[in-house]
């Protein structure tokens, strides 16, 4: 248990930092763009006045909008994901498929929490606030965690001894 | 095939969260208290030279400095304006019902004694969040005027701002799975072993 600890702290600072970086930025701020845009695909069918520009969500209506902003795009969450498959013992593919779906997973829950937060801060500012500070971070982390288990779950049972975890 | 185990744990958890964070948002004084008093001791004991006072209201902390911010010419003519940083302490600090609901969702053994156990040792990740989002507002948001009186060196700014990103976007929510996993050890184990005994199951026996 130990081990992975310390070799997932390794890893998550190594990317974190890697985040932080311009190359690594060069990377982020177009991923949050086309994640406004996907939010924004996502609730055209039953509300098509709503615009994506750059990483900016509006109803041009009522002027409202809101911008995806570090710590609401999911790659924290993704980094931290990445460096928890990376960390436990268990065969490359598994933890490159699992990185795949798991990002694939937890980006999908953060388009959720995007056009949720979009359309509770159009309806009370009070709960937004909680749900954007408090609520979806924790939900996010969750769904993390969950994809996580359930990943450890679906290891192949050769492999799937917890060993040095 | 029996049931996927994570599915109810999981189904737990995400009724226990909300419950969790409402109760931890209503007494937001008590349960943020902590990690306010610890970040004022911190602030206070790191930086004597500047640091007034911290002060804990409601949802609020307050440093209060000695730093002089700069006067816009001809406004306020002969008065002096001190830097008073304020942080929400919430903002790192919803850890804690969060793993308050890993681990009642868990339904482990001598639940509350860890509950206990896990607030204490959060509030150290809890103020370094507090400190460095206080520290950020006097290094780097206030501008060079009020930087230069601090005495901060260009890579202890730098530091600062890894800090304050650390604690902002990492630290509130890795902390307390991490702790609710080193606390839970036999969770992972039991995953894996009800896997393979399950794997067993689904096979026919040999003739």
């Amino acid at each position: 248990m130990l081990r992975f600890f310390l070799i997932f702290l390794v890893i998550l600072s190594g990317l974190f930092a890697a985040e932080l970086t311009p190359p690594g930025q060069a990377v982020v701020t177009p991923w949050t763009a086309i994640l406004a845009r996907l939010s924004v695909l996502a609730v055209s069918p039953f509300d098509p006045h709503v615009i994506a520009y750059g990483k900016v969500i509006q109803n041009p209506s009522s002027g409202f909008g809101v911008t995806i902003e570090a710590g609401c795009n999911a790659v924290e969450a993704s980094i931290i994901l990445i460096a928890a498959m990376l960390a436990f013992p268990a065969p490359w593919r598994h933890k490159v498929l699992g990185a795949a779906v798991g990002i694939l997973a937890v980006q999908g829950v953060n388009v959720l929490r995007i056009i949720s937060l979009f359309y509770l801060g159009q309806w009370r500012m009070d709960v937004f606030e909680f749900a954007h500070l408090y609520l979806w971070q924790a939900l996010i982390m969750l769904d993390v965690l969950v994809v996580w288990l359930i990943w450890i779950r679906a290891m192949p049972m050769q492999s799937a001894t917890p060993h040095g975890a | 095939m029996g049931r996927n185990p994570l599915y109810a744990f999981f189904l737990k958890a995400a009724l226990w969260l909300p419950l969790c964070l409402a109760l931890w948002y209503w007494k937001a004084e008590w349960f943020n208290g902590p990690a306010a008093i610890v970040s004022g001791w911190i602030m206070r004991g790191l930086f004597p030279g500047w640091v007034q006072a911290v002060e804990w209201s409601q949802r609020t902390i307050s440093l209060v400095t000695t730093l002089r911010v700069p006067m816009v010419p001809g406004v306020n003519e002969g008065k002096v304006a001190v830097m008073v940083a304020e942080a929400n302490p919430l903002l790192y600090t919803y850890g804690l019902p969060l793993f308050a609901a890993l681990l009642l969702a868990s339904g482990e053994a001598k639940r509350w004694r860890k509950l206990v156990l896990g607030a204490l040792v959060l509030i150290p990740f809890q103020a370094w969040g507090i400190c460095f989002d206080l520290l950020k507002q006097v290094a780097i948001t206030a501008g060079p005027a009020v930087a230069a009186q601090t005495g901060f060196s260009p890579w202890q700014r730098e530091s600062i701002a890894l800090g304050y990103q650390l604690g902002t976007l990492i630290l509130p929510t890795v902390a307390p799975v991490v702790l609710w996993l080193a606390l839970n050890r036999q969770f992972i184990p039991a995953l894996v072993l009800e896997r393979a005994l399950q794997g067993k199951g689904d096979f026919a026996p040999p003739p």
